[in-house]
């Protein structure tokens, strides 16, 4: 289906070459640590990220409804989501090296998309036609984007980790070695402080996300909660970040073992959001794409 | 890059109790009183047992186990308190609701008991269902748990830390939660769920409580007023005709690419190669005479189709409906149509209602439609009647699910098997390519029974490349499709009736006069007087009638105030924290 993708989105495949092109300018720097480097990928993450604007909003307005209601759609708002997010981490916070990372990460979100093309505009069904339907989405998109970061900085942090034990065993008891390793030490710590602060961040989105489909479901069909896979699903992410901050705060975990905390739970968002045909009980979800 | 990134950051500050209990002490101490708590619900719904009723029980093991907890409190007051507001044992609590989450998503939910059997083996079914697996979430022991949660809360609040200025959004989100089950639990005990089913003109003042009751409840309940359908409006979308091709992905018909006609004036790309534009939109065409058949001819020898693959193909294939009746797998197979009636040998009459190609039920509006117009789950709607004139209810019959019949009622009639032959192709995708129908065996086979062609006809010019183009005509009718060169077809057909609103006018009456009018949509209720009305259901084959879900809870007003103080306390977290922590900093 991927031609058949290509063919009926051929501004789709234009916004997945771009973040193709920023993942391989961009991966040289992450490997090399050059954090100048990053400048040109981030240049054409930019560039995807403006013309898949253009993209969501002509279809916006095309559908007459939010470009977010088919698996396709959500595909391509993902990275729409997770570029900005990226951008903002970017410019507000210097984290250069999430532009491989989201680069990466979008292209694959457009490349599934373009397997599993809309070939025409779905409706809008009577159970979508609400407020709460775009704030809903929107916040778990922006929850999804940012956790997305805290996985990628965690996998950062691991490897700063990783590195410092590795020198640190093969510099061990030269004069400057000390002070090199307090500073090794300091960024590994600095790793973990910003992918916390993503953590941090998603996780809030994702318990307004959660409130507003409570609401949402109680406005709709009359339960805040239905035991939905989607919904249970959704709820064990939740759970599973919830464990990530208070084990942080417990002696001994606070470093390696909350860091890939971080990479597994962002596993069960990924699994939430693509992986519900997969359970027995996902033939009676009103939740999953069909 | 750390370089670039770790300077201005600092890393955040983090609290730590002296004496933290380990995690596998907190853990052990977790389902130590899980066990505590379950072993006294048990007792109470044992005492109970003998006087039924299901608020008094669950209230009953509420106190039970407020007080056993309370008294573990007391009795070993420092190091229960200690551990069950300590880390450890919040990670403990949350890593067992989640497990438990899991499994409710691994095991199928509310199943029929032989499903577990099935699946599980006999021993497996028995350990299941007595743990209450089949249905975990409504399980004592899962509110149990949620009690620990909530207790453990409590205790977290009542910390003399939790009250300091910088923790107050987390002391915020905490007791939000608290807020949640008890508002829930409330809702829970005091409130129903039921439905109003009602036909325009006509009035209820009582609802029918649904799902699982409390033993003793009374299933119709009044609501202390009459609501009266005024009217009932279902609004459809308009653009109901789409061209689509489709290509063949291993058993399966793919769409391809998708227009509405009137966007295709000028030549357009097809998926496999070529390009084609509609010439000629006609209305109200009339079957195909003579001279289109010639064109259609002249058009198959242009491409180098054989002629059938159009003009026969979907005569060949035609889409059928096979029911048997009755458990034997020897019962024959009859062929029916939807809107035809057939008789049984015993003198019954079973009516064919509709067929929904892809059978979905919405529970938000409680209604069943077709989820697209490929047969992905073929269902058919029956009807059995005696011929006293007795009806049954509807059911739906499933091609894919013998064993599932969905039905309006308890259906004591005989079991019916449905069979779908897929018609090639019907509409659009599904069936088996390999294995093409047999239409041979039966008479009446033949005729194309899915959509029947609408009165629209497009004149098609097509250029497939091979020589100049040709012209075509198609007809609005899902079974009479285009072979493409390559293997696809071109088909133009109505699309699905997609429903865009329904619309309930209703009045409330008290002693017959009207005291209020509402309109009721699906996402917007309408309430009065403590319920909630639903738009929920409708019938395809009878307008006039609307369902409407009707809910009471009382617990509503405390769920979103936890639902308000758990945002709040997250806002606070962010905001109002990092300030507060900046200024204590600076100080």
């Amino acid at each position: 289906m991927f031609e058949i993708g290509v063919l009926n989105h051929p501004w789709v495949a234009v916004v997945g070459a771009l973040h193709g092109a920023a993942l391989l300018v961009s991966a040289p720097a992450l490997l090399l640590r050059r954090a100048r480097w990053v400048r040109p990928g981030l240049a054409l993450l930019i560039a995807a990220v403006l013309l898949n604007t253009w993209l969501l909003g002509a279809r916006w307005v095309d559908a007459g409804r939010p470009p977010f209601k088919t698996l396709f759609e959500t595909l391509v708002f993902y990275p729409w989501c997770l570029g900005v997010v990226t951008l903002g981490l970017v410019f507000g916070r210097s984290l250069f090296v999430l532009v491989p990372f989201s680069a990466g990460m979008s292209l694959a979100g457009v490349v599934y998309a373009l397997y599993k093309p809309d070939v025409e505009t779905v409706l809008l069904p009577p159970a979508l036609q609400s407020g709460w339907f775009i704030p809903h989405v929107v916040t778990y998109f922006v929850s999804y984007s940012a956790l997305f970061a805290s996985c990628a900085l965690a996998l950062v942090a691991l490897w700063a980790r990783a590195r410092s034990r590795a020198r640190g065993g093969a510099a061990g008891g030269a004069a400057g070695g000390a002070t090199e390793r307090a500073a090794r030490q300091t960024a590994v710590l600095a790793w973990e402080g910003q992918a916390h602060f993503a953590a941090v961040f998603g996780l809030g989105a994702l318990t307004f996300g959660l409130v507003m489909g409570a609401v949402w479901g109680k406005f709709a069909w009359g339960d805040y909660w239905g035991w939905d896979p989607k919904e249970n699903w959704a709820l064990v992410t939740w759970l599973a970040y919830m464990i990530y901050v208070h084990v942080r705060l417990m002696d001994g975990w606070g470093g390696r073992r909350a860091m890939l905390l971080l990479v597994v739970a962002f596993a069960a968002v990924v699994f939430t959001y693509l992986g519900m045909n997969m359970l027995p009980t996902a033939n009676d979800s009103m939740h999953v794409y069909q | 890059m750390g370089r670039a990134v770790a300077s201005s950051h600092s890393v955040a500050t983090v609290p730590r109790w002296s004496s933290q209990p380990g995690l596998g002490g907190s853990a052990l101490t977790l389902l130590l009183v899980w066990a505590l708590v379950i072993a006294c619900g048990r007792m109470v719904m044992t005492a109970q047992a003998a006087q039924p009723g299901q608020a008094g029980i669950a209230v009953g093991a509420l106190v039970v186990v407020l007080l056993g907890s309370a008294a573990l409190v007391v009795s070993a007051r420092r190091t229960l308190f200690q551990v069950m507001t300590s880390l450890p044992f919040a990670v403990s609590l949350l890593t067992a609701l989640m497990l438990c989450t899991i499994t409710g998503t691994l095991v199928l939910q509310n199943a029929q008991p032989d499903v577990y059997v099935e699946r599980y083996g006999a021993d497996g079914a028995r350990l299941l269902l007595a743990l209450g697996l089949d249905d975990i979430f409504h399980t004592l022991w899962f509110s149990e748990l949620l009690g620990i949660l909530a207790l453990s809360l409590v205790l977290v609040a009542a910390r003399n830390q939790a009250w300091r200025l910088p923790r107050l959004g987390h002391l915020a989100a905490h007791v939000g939660v608290v807020v949640i089950l008890a508002g829930g639990l409330i809702g829970n005990l005091g409130g129903l769920k039921g439905r109003v089913d009602l036909r325009v003109g006509e009035q209820a003042e009582r609802l029918v409580r649904t799902g699982k009751l409390p033993q003793g409840a009374e299933v119709s309940v009044p609501l202390g007023f009459a609501l009266r359908l005024d009217d009932f409006a279902v609004d459809r979308y308009a653009d109901l005709y789409r061209l689509r091709t489709y290509e063949p992905r291993g058993d399966h018909w793919r769409a391809t690419g998708s227009w509405s006609p009137s966007e295709l004036r000028d030549w357009t790309e097809l998926p496999s190669g070529g390009r084609f534009r509609v010439t000629r939109i006609d209305q109200d065409s009339a079957p195909a005479g003579p001279a289109e058949s010639a064109a259609h001819a002249a058009y198959a020898a242009h491409v180098g189709l054989e002629e059938h693959a159009w003009h026969e193909g979907h005569e060949a294939h035609a889409a059928r409906h096979l029911l048997a009746v009755g458990e034997d797998d020897a019962a024959p197979w009859i062929e029916v149509r939807p809107g035809e009636s057939f008789g049984l040998p015993d003198g019954r009459v079973v009516d064919v209602r509709e067929f929904l190609p892809d059978f979905s039920y919405d529970i938000a509006t409680r209604r069943a439609a077709s989820a697209s117009a490929r047969p992905d789950n073929p269902a058919l709607q029956v009807v059995l009647r005696s011929d006293a004139g007795e009806r049954e209810a509807a059911r739906w019959v499933f091609a894919k699910f013998p064993d599932l019949s969905m039905d309006h009622a308890p259906v004591a009639g005989p079991a019916l098997r449905y069979r779908y032959e897929a018609g090639l192709p019907a509409s659009s995708v599904a069936g088996d390519l390999a294995a093409p129908v047999d239409a041979g065996e039966d008479p009446h086979a033949g005729h194309a029974h899915g959509a029947r062609p609408d009165g629209l006809a497009l004149t098609l010019e097509l250029d497939t490349g091979s020589g100049p183009p040709g012209s075509v005509l198609l007809v609005a009718d899902e079974a009479q499709p285009l072979r493409l060169p390559g293997g696809g077809v071109l088909v133009f057909e109505k699309r699905g009736d997609d429903v865009k609103a329904y619309t309930s006018r209703v009045s409330v009456l008290e002693d017959g006069q009207a005291v209020a009018t509402a309109i009721i949509r699906v996402n917007e209720p309408f309430a009065w007087q403590g319920f909630l009305f639903y738009q929920s259901n409708y019938d395809e084959g009878d307008l006039r009638y609307s369902g409407l879900t009707v809910v009471k809870d009382p617990g509503l007003p405390i769920v979103f105030s936890g639902f308000v103080l758990m945002c709040l306390g997250v806002l606070y977290v962010y905001m109002v924290r990092p300030r507060l922590l900046a200024r204590k900093a600076v100080g």
